[in-house]
């Protein structure tokens, strides 16, 4: 606690973290700081993650011999479909904003708390209630829409459990809305004095875009699966073909959502990537500004480009041009970020700690599923490849290989201030590069495999096909190693890993000025900001070894 | 000012704070709902556009008068509600005229329920609900009505909500469990009330007034 | 006095300054009524949700009190529609244009 003491104070008592101020189950389910409910999140968020992870474990099992050995095609469509609802919508959606956002915003910004902390905890047990429908579904039987839902086979069709699983969906949305309207309210308005808008971390700025995005587009998710919901439960026809319904006009409300979302995935994967680079390479971040007006451009730009999706739904050709020619617009912020983070590594001094390691596999894979996504956006391409595995590859090169790894990178990053204690490094690293190598081994495979012509969602396909598919369920054995050895080294690390110090990377940032744990109240004296984030070392000069200015200008020296 | 500081909560340090963050929050939820009922309109419209006969001949089947009424209890709880919202927020005496524009709120919204519930069984009596036996010839004519019942289903519920909000206000308010003057949770309840108005004022022309001029 | 909103402190003045938005609110309404059975083709469409739009900026503007709102709670306010316009003009850019044959 000393370094957050002034020269010539009396240091304050000793007052427990916010882990041991109140240790009874009920402090923990009533509680209101961001923090604990930042933990909540990360033990419901880990329980979806392996139960998506099993399912696809089962698919890939079954993916290696052409005409498969174990499962019949309708529980291998019910495993495709839960892996992915689980995935999208209890996994990777809550996965950064809810925990390290939950917990890092007030910390970053200087605040004790969010703006509505009630709403918080409220959040987090529509999840909960979410996660029953969701449990529910998987017991009874499954779905077998694929997460996307397509009208009229979930709502006039499928004999599967659609109601279920859309009020799963539908209620964690509304959780997701609950979250983005905190966050917005937190950014605005409980700012550290000093803490100017361009002064804040990448990472605030993120979770702020990403909040906006939360709270616009998924209402109308919430409005597409009602009117499924509607039809199949109600008997109210809306898509129904014979009595006038559209059934492109789901795909439109659908995609409306859901093009967003994957900005709500990997907005806030950035943000951390921006954290983890400076610190370890000792710079300052290259284009701090257009680091920051890329993010608003991603989060405003993808709310127009959902169409792509759509290119041979039906939607008209006039249609698709304008959203093929907005997703090709859309690349170029996520290019500028992309060069920005390699500039930010000239002349540093980079050390290749775990943190670091999945920051910069996030760049790698991150790019290569950018990339793979142009080739999406121009139409002829896309007819060729749509609904193959040319398109399940490139967005998991973006979702796993981007948004995971960077959830990853900052479990490894954080772990010392949120636990308050040290991971063993090697195990990190090593699991960070079987983590890479596992995710190439088991989704590169899958652009040739797509390229080719081989369907997705499908049970069985042509011997030609086997070699891919056997690369990609290996790749995926690998990889399900390298996702449980954290689980193994991080647990031990909560019994016996070295404690933390307040600053153990030598990161600036206003979390780190702070215990590790911090208090309840995250901060001992009220932290006063005169600088802007990242200042490794002094302007105009090139990485040093000296310790960085850290944002809070009351550490006095 | 110090009585107000019996509102404050964490993490705000002053009080006046709260109330904007409060005020910020509740406009940013309603710009999300404008998105949800947004996205219903949207649908209409795009069935509308492509079946413009079938939706004519079917908003002609509407009642009108019971939409026009409905239309002018909710206006008019608006304004009941608005002026309860505005008189809490001075910092004179105005106990008595919050909570009688308070109840008079809830007592239109419960109105607003009644006559809804006269017309949809005036509907079922005259066949307009999608399915075999259906009223209408035209088979677009059932997605008209299949939208009808679930959005005016959706608003119900959205106003049932803001029925129960607005009687929370009243039982707190009348046993001094909560304290009235100054209380931003009056003016986060109005303005939601006012968003459930706001909603039902665009499925007016859409649902009542189709078809009438032929 | 909180924030920024001001009043006038009787209460008949509150329910005349907002009593005229109501009365023009009414006004509105029998007005869609009427325009409703005047066959005038698309205008006819179009008055009932010209009317409504009228109606709920006096609602927004008057009665939630948008006026005196600070510039961050309009921008947020206006946020919601900036991007329905959005899903509206782009979802009809597809719908409208659709020939059938592809």
């Amino acid at each position: 606690m000393s370094d957050v003491v002034l020269a010539g104070e009396l240091p304050f008592p000793p007052r427990p973290d916010y882990l041991r101020a109140g240790s009874t189950l009920a402090s923990w389910l009533t509680t209101t700081d961001h923090k604990r409910i930042a933990i909540l999140y990360a033990l419901t968020i880990t329980v979806f993650f392996f139960m998506g992870g099993a399912a696809i474990t089962a698919v890939r099992l079954e993916l290696f011999v052409p005409n498969g050995w174990f499962l019949s095609s309708d529980t291998y469509n019910r495993l495709f479909s839960f892996h992915g609802i689980i995935m999208v919508w209890f996994f990777l959606v809550p996965s950064i904003p809810n925990t390290f956002g939950n917990f890092l915003m007030p910390l970053m910004i200087g605040a004790p708390d969010v703006a509505f902390p009630r709403l918080n905890l409220f959040s987090w047990y529509l999840t909960l209630v979410g996660g029953v429908f969701a449990v529910y579904t998987l017991i009874a039987g499954g779905v077998d829409t694929g997460w996307t839902f397509y009208t009229p086979f979930s709502t006039m069709f499928s004999n599967t459990h659609v109601l279920t699983a859309a009020a799963a969906v539908f209620v964690v949305g509304f959780a997701s809305i609950a979250t983005g309207v905190n966050f917005i309210a937190t950014t605005h308005m409980l700012r550290a004095p000093g803490m100017t808008w361009f002064r804040l971390p990448l990472f605030v700025w993120s979770i702020y875009a990403t909040s906006i995005v939360m709270v616009l587009s998924t209402p109308v998710l919430a409005i597409s699966l009602m009117l499924v919901v509607a039809e199949r439960w109600l008997g109210l026809p809306i898509f129904d073909p014979a009595r006038g319904g559209d059934p492109i006009l789901f795909q439109h409300l659908f995609w409306f959502y859901s093009h967003p979302a994957v900005y709500i995935m990997v907005l806030p994967a950035m943000g951390v990537v921006s954290e983890i680079i400076p610190c370890f390479a000792r710079r300052r971040l290259f284009g701090y500004d257009f680091m920051v007006y890329a993010i608003i451009a991603i989060a405003g730009i993808g709310f127009f480009v959902w169409g792509h999706h759509m290119f041979v739904s039906g939607q008209s050709p006039y249609a698709s041009l304008i959203f093929s020619f907005l997703s090709f617009v859309i690349a170029v912020p996520s290019a500028i970020k992309v060069f920005n983070w390699t500039a930010s590594l000239y002349r540093g001094q980079i050390s290749f700690n775990s943190p670091m390691l999945y920051a910069l596999g996030f760049v790698g894979l991150f790019t290569t599923g950018g990339l793979s996504g142009l080739f999406l956006a121009s139409i002829p391409v896309d007819v060729h490849v749509t609904d193959t595995y040319f398109v399940v590859a490139h967005f998991h090169y973006i979702m796993v290989g981007g948004s995971v790894s960077a959830f990853f990178g900052a479990l490894h990053f954080w772990w010392p201030k949120i636990t308050g204690k040290m991971y063993p490094e090697s195990w990190a690293q090593f699991a960070a590069i079987t983590m890479y190598f596992g995710f190439n081994m088991t989704f590169l495979p899958q652009f040739f495999a797509g390229y080719l012509g081989m369907p997705r969602r499908y049970h069985t396909y042509p011997a030609e096909f086997q070699v891919y598919n056997v690369m990609s369920s290996a790749g995926a054995a690998v990889l399900a190693a390298a996702y449980l050895l954290p689980l193994m080294y991080l647990t031990w690390s909560l019994l016996h890993g070295k404690r933390a110090p307040n600053n153990p990377w030598g990161a600036t940032g206003l979390e780190w000025t702070t215990t590790s744990p911090p208090p309840p109240n995250n901060f001992d004296i009220q932290p006063l900001v005169d600088r802007g984030p990242y200042q490794y070392h002094a302007e105009r000069e090139s990485a040093g070894t000296d310790a960085p200015e850290v944002q809070n200008a009351r550490s006095l020296r | 000012m110090t009585d107000a500081t019996a509102l404050l909560r964490e993490p705000w340090e002053r009080f006046e704070r709260q109330q904007r963050a409060g005020k910020f929050g509740i406009w940013i939820f309603l710009a999300s709902e404008t998105l949800f009922f947004g996205a219903l309109m949207l649908t209409y419209a795009v069935c509308r556009v492509e079946h413009p006969d079938a939706f004519a001949a079917a908003g002609r089947a509407t009642n009108i008068w019971f939409g026009t009424i409905n239309t002018a209890i909710l206006l008019t709880s608006s304004l009941t509600i608005a002026v309860a919202s505005q008189a809490a927020a001075q910092s004179e005496r105005s106990r008595t005229l919050v909570l009688t524009c308070l109840g008079l709120t809830a007592a239109l919204g419960f109105a607003f329920i009644v006559v809804k519930g006269f017309e949809y069984k005036e509907d079922i009596d005259k066949h307009l609900v999608p399915g075999a036996g259906f009223a209408l010839s035209e088979a677009a004519a059932q997605l008209f009505y299949g939208l009808y019942w679930l959005v005016t289903g959706v608003h119900a519920i959205h106003l049932t909500i803001g029925i129960v909000l607005v009687v929370r206000l009243i039982v707190l308010g009348a046993t001094r469990r909560i304290r009235l003057r100054e209380n931003p949770e009056i003016e986060v309840t109005a303005l939601y009330w006012h968003l459930v108005d706001i909603v039902w004022i665009f499925l007016y022309p859409l649902i009542y007034l189709p078809g009438r001029a032929s | 006095m909180t924030g920024n909103r001001s009043h006038p402190s009787s209460s008949s003045a509150l329910w005349v300054k907002n009593g005229v938005i109501w009365v023009a609110l009414l006004a509105l309404l029998l007005l869609s009524m009427f325009l409703a059975y005047i066959p005038m083709g698309p205008i006819t469409v179009a008055s009932g949700v010209i009317v409504a739009v009228i109606k709920s900026s006096l609602v927004v503007v008057f009665f939630m009190e948008l006026i005196q709102a600070r510039a961050l709670v309009r921008l947020a306010a206006v946020s919601g529609l900036i991007f329905l316009a959005a899903m509206f003009l782009l979802t009809f850019a597809d719908v409208l244009t659709r020939t059938g044959k592809i």
